[in-house]
């Protein structure tokens, strides 16, 4: 059963693809791979050309230049109609006339296939996606995630070798969104063809996906598995998108065995060369970041107790916020001014209150080093091209 | 005792709940009334009369369903008949020009445009009756400007027809058909099309499968409003071909007037049954097919 | 999408251009025919003419008093119930829509057979008793009561529609708290808090009921009273282009008055955004 399906997982390439809306450049140059079988999620804000790129896989959009391959053939001037691949929009897309048997039919009865066939057949998708039994409901009997679930079936029908998910989970409550992500990760398990997954949401990326590819201002901007993502950012935009980074602006002093000494508001800083992604030349400017969770805090009058070895960053608690698992701090320091601090809610320190002198350190081996001539701001929400999800509807 | 303290208390409760109501209640109270007197007495009134004869010589009058059979019979059926021809056929052609004219609109990226076509469909959907008549006879009466210019009256052409009144009767019930199918058209959802296509659906397919059914309710409820709005038309009508063309709302019209054989007075009143008999059923076809496509279309 | 497909606008344009044939030609058509009489070359007597023309005022006149009571009475009738059945018994709304749609079933001519039937009561069984006067008193033909009840209750459907509507877009009952709860009586809520908001349905009820009553025809012409549409008809037999004249001023006063509505429309919603 593997062996069979697993043959008809298609790979799907981009190669530079280029679309304008007015003045407004969706895609600039858009290269993609995906691996067959492979589920990957095109994560980035609204805006960065992400649903303009699935969308000219389904066919709905046609690129000013460049091509789209799927199984090594350019299909860029294929109808809609003749690809193979199913899409699942993102809300509300089944016909409101039709059952949910129907809908998920509705791709075989274009075919001409006969009633009983394509009944069966519909039949057999509706209990993939858990809904047996609900074949003869409409729509609008139907909640939300049910909904979703007999769209996912319909858009399997006609055997894709692509499946295309745009926001598919977008409209769904928190929980519900949680259990439709296993849910589709189930379901691709079981077909085994390839998934390609747009969304603005990292956490239903990392959950989800085999790779991200992380997109930014119509081009990728870094491709990966969630978990190299995260830890090795090599851009300000994907260390703030993914996540929450500090970044510090330091300056590269001097190289001891495979690390840089860097110094950084008087302090020095180690960084493993292989974990930056900017020049090291003495003297050069590099951007430090360390995520929150990574760093560990102890009160000034402790400070004797750090193991040698670590990063320190001195500085003030300015602000504390307890949210059950873990304790976020906002400390203050010389080289930074809002410092992120998540400490897990093991033995609470008392002492660490707001107006605290504190001590922050972390293993130099979750340092990573990002050249330092772009934004710091760059991916965090109110900056530029980041905004809702809607909104990319309309572009 | 306790059987009345108990029934006290449910009386002052009640008062209570009741003076608590009371507001609600009488700002309900004068349109109930108003409309019992204005509109309830007249349409029993018809009701009853369509139903009794008075005797000439006695000046008794009796129940009777001969005023229903008359009605149905003779010059009152042709003209029955003639009502519900040309109110279906005028219907017909508005619900299909219609939905071309509202779709043209609907898909077009000028919004003035839509703009521009829905404001005039507003006013035009409301300009019957005499004025639109009067239009129509200075453009294609028999010394109208189009028929004088074109020379149709030698081709046989007559707006004092059957026809003639359908072109007519096109000019306020194709607007009426835009605004009826403007919101339907609006709700079709761009998922919809780009999901058919998806599954493998030509243009063609998208809507023969997808877009008519999806649509019919409203079509159908759109029909059915202008099939009623046409059989209702008197002025128009009046206004243009006097009682050549046989109308029921002529032949009520008429006999309201005078003209009508003697003992057939209350025939006029039996025609009007009729015709709110056909209307009901015109309501009760209309507002299930409403709430279907509301529900599909929301 | 559009650059892969142009076969669409070309239908859309033979669709769009059909229908400004059709819709334009009959207006352009009634001015020539009012401006161009054969044998005198062009004139605008016909327009000229209107206001002196025997009738016309009193007509005109008398459609738009009827007008003013109408709108007066629908709006005393409908907006106390309407706001009532929002704040304190919603079980009556299904009710008052059944009654409201009534009209609908009853085409006005049937309407007014029933009336002229009513009417025909007074002389014939009630010459003896005070309602006789009563009778009379509504058929005055200066100020024809009667014709005000029959508008009043064609005009129930439209009236219902837009203060339903008015009244969906916003919260009646917390408007009415807020209001109370900052000293107003019920009477002073509903006048300051609530019929402000209610600015757009009012305008477009009364404009609609407006529409109905100067266009009306089928039962002011049977029931024998001469408001403006009657008289149009009136002179349509002897004077062709004077009775044309009017139909397109009418039109054009139609057009203006929903232009002017639409105008406010659209200042209340963006003030009410803002």
């Amino acid at each position: 059963m593997n062996d069979m399906t697993l043959e008809k997982a298609a790979t799907v390439e981009f190669r530079g693809l280029r679309r304008e809306f007015g003045p407004t450049v969706a895609l600039d140059g858009l290269d993609l791979d995906v691996r067959p079988g492979e589920l990957v999620a095109l994560l980035g804000p609204s805006g960065c050309g992400k649903t303009t790129a699935l969308r000219m896989l389904a066919g709905f959009e046609h690129p000013d230049s460049g091509e789209v391959l799927v199984d090594g053939q350019d299909v860029t001037e294929v109808p809609a109609h003749r690809r193979d691949a199913g899409m699942v929009f993102q809300s509300y897309s089944l016909f409101p006339h039709l059952s949910a048997v129907d809908n998920v039919a509705f791709g075989l009865r274009m075919r001409k296939v006969r009633t009983a066939e394509r009944r069966a057949r519909a039949a057999e998708l509706l209990d993939l996606v858990g809904l047996g039994d609900k074949g003869e409901r409409f729509p609008h009997q139907l909640s939300g995630g049910q909904q979703q679930r007999v769209a996912v079936a319909r858009a399997l029908i006609n055997h894709p070798k692509v499946l295309l998910l745009d926001e598919p989970l977008g409209a769904l409550d928190l929980k519900l969104r949680r259990q439709m992500q296993l849910e589709l990760k189930r379901i691709q398990t079981e077909v085994g063809i390839t998934f390609v997954h747009v969304t603005h949401d990292q956490e239903e990326a990392m959950t989800m996906a085999d790779t991200v590819a992380v997109m930014n201002g119509g081009r990728v901007e870094q491709l990966g598995s969630p978990s190299d993502l995260y830890e090795n950012p090599r851009t300000t935009f994907v260390a703030n998108f993914l996540g929450t980074s500090n970044l510090i602006e330091a300056e590269v002093d001097t190289r001891s065995g495979d690390g840089i000494v860097l110094k950084a508001g008087g302090g020095k800083l180690l960084l493993p060369e292989a974990r930056c992604s900017a020049p090291t030349t003495t003297g050069g400017k590099v951007l430090v970041g360390v995520r929150p969770e990574k760093i560990s805090l102890t009160h000034a009058d402790a400070a004797g107790d750090i193991p040698a070895g670590r990063n320190r960053i001195t500085g003030k608690i300015a602000a504390t916020s307890f949210i059950g698992v873990s304790t976020q701090y906002v400390v203050d320091s010389a080289v930074c001014p809002e410092f992120e601090v998540y400490v897990q809610n093991i033995d609470r320190d008392a002492k660490l209150a707001p107006g605290a002198e504190v001590v922050l350190h972390w293993n130099p081996a979750h340092t990573f080093g990002l050249h330092a001539d772009q934004s710091l701001l760059a991916g965090t929400t109110g900056s530029a091209g980041v905004g809702t999800v809607d909104d990319e509807a309309a572009v | 005792m306790t059987d009345t303290l108990s029934r006290v208390d449910v009386a002052s409760a009640a008062s209570t709940k009741r003076r608590r109501r009371a507001p609600d209640w009488l700002a309900v109270l004068p349109l109930l009334v108003f409309v019992a007197i204005a509109f309830g007495v007249p349409a029993l009134a018809m009701l009853n009369g369509a139903f009794t004869v008075k005797d000439q010589a006695t000046g008794a009058t009796s129940y009777t369903t001969a005023n229903l059979t008359d009605s149905l019979q003779g010059p009152y059926l042709t003209a029955l008949l003639g009502s519900v021809k040309l109110s279906a056929v005028s219907a017909l052609l508005s619900t299909v020009l219609g939905l071309l004219l509202a779709q043209a609109v609907v898909t077009s990226r000028f919004r003035a445009l839509r703009e521009a076509v829905l404001t005039a469909s507003g006013v035009l959907a409301n300009f019957g009756g005499v004025p639109l008549a009067f239009a129509f006879v200075a453009t294609l009466g028999n010394s109208g400007v189009v028929t004088r210019h074109l020379g149709l009256t030698d081709q046989g052409w007559s707006l004092y027809s059957f026809w003639g009144l359908v072109i007519v009767y096109l000019y306020f019930l194709i607007p009426l058909m835009v605004l009826t199918i403007t919101p339907a058209l609006d709700g079709l959802r761009s998922q919809w099309r780009e999901a058919a296509r998806n599954n493998g659906a030509t243009a063609v397919q998208y809507w023969r499968y997808v877009a008519l059914p999806v649509l019919l309710p409203s079509l159908l409820g759109g029909f059915v409003l202008l099939f009623g709005s046409a059989f209702a038309a008197y002025a128009t009508a009046a206004a243009m071909v006097g009682s050549s063309i046989p109308l029921v709302t002529l032949q009520i019209a008429d006999a309201i007037s005078g003209n009508v054989l003697v003992g057939q007075e209350n025939v006029a009143l039996a025609l009007s049954l009729d015709m709110v008999l056909i209307a009901g059923l015109v309501m009760a076809v209309y507002l299930p097919l409403q709430r279907r496509s509301a529900r599909w279309l929301a | 999408m559009a650059r892969l497909n142009p076969r669409p606008n070309l239908w859309r344009w033979a669709v769009l251009a059909f229908a400004a044939v059709y819709f334009l030609v009959p207006l352009a058509a009634s001015v020539i025919f009012t401006v161009d009489v054969p044998g005198q070359g062009v004139t605008f007597d016909a327009y000229g003419q209107i206001l002196g023309a025997d009738g016309f005022l009193t007509g005109l006149i008398l459609s738009l008093e009827l007008a003013a009571a109408t709108i007066a009475v629908v709006l005393l009738l409908m907006v106390p119930a309407m706001v009532a059945l929002r704040l304190g018994a919603p079980r009556l709304g299904p009710v008052i829509e059944v009654i409201c749609s009534l009209p609908l079933v009853v085409p006005p001519i049937a309407f007014v057979a029933g009336i002229s039937t009513v009417l025909k009561w007074g002389p014939e069984y009630l010459s003896r008793t005070p309602l006789f006067q009563t009778f009379v008193a509504i058929q005055n033909p200066d100020f024809p009561v009667v014709l005000v009840l029959a508008y009043v209750v064609m005009a129930l459907p439209f009236v219902h529609r837009s203060l339903d509507a008015g009244l969906r877009a916003m919260d009646v009952r917390t408007l009415v708290e807020a209001a109370r709860s900052c000293g107003a009586s019920p009477v002073q809520a509903l006048v300051t808090a609530v019929l402000p908001n209610l600015r757009g349905a009012l305008l477009n009820a009364s404009f609609l009921t407006l529409a109905l009553v100067l266009g009306e025809f089928t039962v002011s012409h049977l029931l024998g009273f001469q408001p403006f549409a009657v008289w149009i008809y009136s002179v349509g037999g002897s004077q062709a282009q004077l009775s044309v004249a009017v139909s397109v001023l009418s039109l054009l006063v139609t057009w203006a008055l929903l232009l002017a509505l639409a105008g406010l429309g659209g200042r209340t919603r963006t003030a009410a955004k803002g």
